[in-house]
């Protein structure tokens, strides 16, 4: 080998510092949220808190999720203005992403996904508005709930114009039912009771396509919601049509009950799906690999199954409104031809790459040969170890769930059973609301495997996995 | 074969410069500008907005005979007004109080129009009163129950928004609408309007 000039080792030694610092973390963002994603499954909210604190915004291009995730965190605290604050920076950051910068597309192009920043899943952008209403809802402030459902609503109409720009057909997430009931509910609240009925009518259509797409059909209480308002507006020939479309429904609900008050629970039962990295790699037999890597949503482990809403001796159970775990999985797979097709295209990129530094460490030119080497490794390492982008916003609940009841004006003690996917019971969590004659009162839950804690008063160490 | 390598290890700097390519230093810096120097920084309602709505809101209200005509029929008694609802139907969190207060102060300041506290205000002063009364207040300079003024015409308003979003462009149209209301017969006594449009361009592309 001939003597290596002064210069030239240096030039070794800067291109592997440069190819190692290039290698893409090993860690995906579930990995790094694994802490985190457990808090959450047992409702340690403020040990969940304490994780982000520590862990998140240090990362620019995964400010998004840190975002949404601290905002979910704060709801699920009752820190409701608190959580507001946090969620309204990820709609303002959204806005922003609007502008692509070239150089984040073509680090993305070249390495990873995770080098450009996180723009989030379309659902995912919604609820990030459906969080703010009801965090809005839980200050009784109306006005500003609606002001977000209607923030969700143009967001969807957006999409669907960017889908048809592109020409592409096959998207399923284009209306959400579960917005449009909850901008109903708030409107009634409100009485305006026309801007109700006309969000019943748009939430009733929604649920057509969340049963094709998602499996989440119309629940009996959106039917009753719809007789009822038909009814007390005076809207006879839709009344009659709406029952013969219906067919028996519970009568007590679907009337309005002169002189009482509505209790409306809304449940936010177990853990968001959450993505995991999947690959496919291969070996050519002469040392090179080919490899690729995708991301894929899969169901969150959990216990908490649904919700029954007794109060005195009249209990009811919960109807599922949403399944966000659906909409993910959906969404995603919707979008499998652009995410598969990225990855196979700048896996045949490095591959090609590869070959040329393979022959080239097979140079005469000692630096050459060094380098071609150091870069072959380096490309096959990070085959090996490469992860998809995983990320996502995990601290959503798997589902919404709702109860609605009918009470007299006054002071009620409201018990929330949380039971298992079995039927099992798991807790139960008690409120004690004031409900006012002809008003609704809302109750958000959130519904971990276990009883949620909310102070931080006997902190214990979350469990290392 | 030494171009190829070249080639590609400089696509692997370019690369690696990336990852490190932004970082997140914030700065900050604060000036005192007068209060009616118009600085829009996101598109969404802001403060030169909010005083637009005022001044139109108020030269209007103020010019419209509704007072004269009151003062006419009532031995030129001034008018007594109330705020009511102002309800924000928009697509943006719009505090109203601004511009309300706005013309609640000009009603004032003009000598021709009275105005009293509106419900939420009404239950402290009420509260205050009650207290008054318990016992701890020298008789002779307590404030005296039953006699609130009542209003003679109540405010009523909404703001709405139309969007239109495509590419980078955002219109976003506001109308912001305020009537007085007769207290006794429900007549529409004014009606006033103030419509603003924005056009907000965001770049597609930035190194």
């Amino acid at each position: 080998m001939e003597r290596i000039k002064p210069m030239r080792g240096r030039l070794i030694l800067l291109a592997a510092v440069f190819v190692l610092m290039a290698l893409p973390a090993c860690k995906s963002h579930t990995d790094v949220r694994k802490d985190f994603m457990h808090a959450l499954r047992y409702g340690q909210y403020p040990q969940a808190e304490q994780v982000l604190i520590k862990t998140g915004g240090k990362d620019k291009d995964n400010l998004l999720a840190d975002f949404m995730d601290r905002g979910m965190v704060l709801h699920y605290l009752g820190k409701y203005e608190e959580s507001n604050i946090w969620l309204d920076k990820a709609d303002v950051l959204m806005e922003d992403q609007f502008t692509k910068h070239v150089s984040d597309a073509l680090a993305a192009i070249a390495w990873n996904d995770t080098a450009a920043p996180y723009e989030g899943e379309e659902f995912e952008r919604v609820m990030v508005n459906m969080v703010m209403a009801m965090n809005y809802i839980m200050l009784d402030k109306y006005e500003d709930a609606m002001v977000e459902v209607r923030k969700v609503n143009h967001k969807l109409a957006l999409y669907a114009d960017k889908l048809a720009k592109n020409e592409i057909k096959n998207y399923t997430y284009k209306v959400d039912a579960f917005a449009n009931y909850l901008g109903g509910l708030i409107s009634e609240a409100m009485r305006e009771d026309n801007d109700a009925l006309v969000s019943y009518r748009d939430a009733l259509k929604g649920y057509d396509q969340f049963q094709k797409n998602y499996g989440v059909g119309c629940p009996p209480l959106l039917k009753a919601d719809m007789l009822r308002q038909a009814k007390f507006m005076g809207l006879t020939e839709e009344y009659e049509k709406l029952s013969t479309e219906f067919g028996q429904l519970d009568e007590m609900q679907a009337r309005y009950c002169e002189g009482k008050g509505e209790l409306v629970v809304l449940v936010g039962t177990g853990r968001v799906a959450h993505k995991i990295s999947k690959k496919w790699i291969t070996n050519d037999g002469q040392g090179d690999s080919i490899a690729v890597t995708y991301p894929e949503f899969t169901d969150s482990k959990f216990d908490a199954g649904f919700a029954t809403v007794r109060i005195n001796n009249y209990q009811v159970r919960s109807q599922i409104v949403t399944s966000l775990s659906a909409i993910a999985k959906k969404n995603l797979s919707d979008r499998n031809a652009e995410v598969k097709g990225k990855a196979i295209a700048r896996a045949i990129a490095m591959y090609v790459a590869k070959k040329a530094t393979r022959a080239a460490a097979k140079s005469d030119n000692t630096a050459v040969a060094v380098l071609g080497f150091l870069a072959n490794t380096a490309m096959n390492v990070k085959d090996a170890v490469e992860v998809a982008d995983t990320r996502s916003w995990v601290a959503l609940p798997d589902s919404y769930q709702m109860v609605r009841m009918w009470l007299e004006p006054g002071k009620h003690a409201v018990n929330v059973d949380i039971n298992s996917k079995m039927g099992y019971p798991l807790y139960t969590q008690n409120y004690t609301i004031d409900i006012a004659k002809g008003a609704k009162k809302f109750i958000i839950v959130n519904a971990p495997d276990r009883k949620p804690q909310m102070t931080s008063a006997k902190l214990k160490p979350v469990a290392k996995r | 074969m030494k171009r190829t390598l070249v080639l590609v290890l400089s696509a692997l700097l370019i690369a690696s410069v990336m990852f490190g390519c932004g970082t997140n230093k914030k700065h900050k810096r604060v000036a005192r500008v007068a209060s009616d120097e118009v600085v829009d920084l996101s598109g969404r309602w802001n403060d030169t907005d909010s005083q637009m709505v005022s001044e139109t809101m108020i030269k209007d209200c103020l010019s419209f005979p509704w007072i004269e005509d009151f003062m006419g029929a009532n031995g030129g008694n001034k008018p007594v007004t109330i705020v009511g609802r102002v309800v924000n139907k928009s697509h943006e969190h719009i505090n109203t109080e601004t511009f309300v207060k706005d013309l609640e102060r000009a009603f004032i300041r003009s000598g021709r129009v009275r105005v009293v506290s509106n419900a939420a205000f009404r239950e402290w002063n009420r509260k205050e009163r009650a207290g008054q009364a318990e016992g701890w207040t020298d008789p002779n300079t307590m404030a005296s129950i039953g006699n609130e003024l009542g209003a003679n015409f109540m405010l009523f308003g909404t703001i709405n928004t139309i969007i239109d979003e495509a590419g980078g462009m955002k219109v976003v149209f506001y109308q912001t609408n305020l009537e007085l209301h007769n207290l006794t017969t429900t007549e529409k006594v004014w009606i006033g309007d103030k419509k603003i449009k924005k056009v907000i361009e965001r770049d597609a592309k930035a190194w």
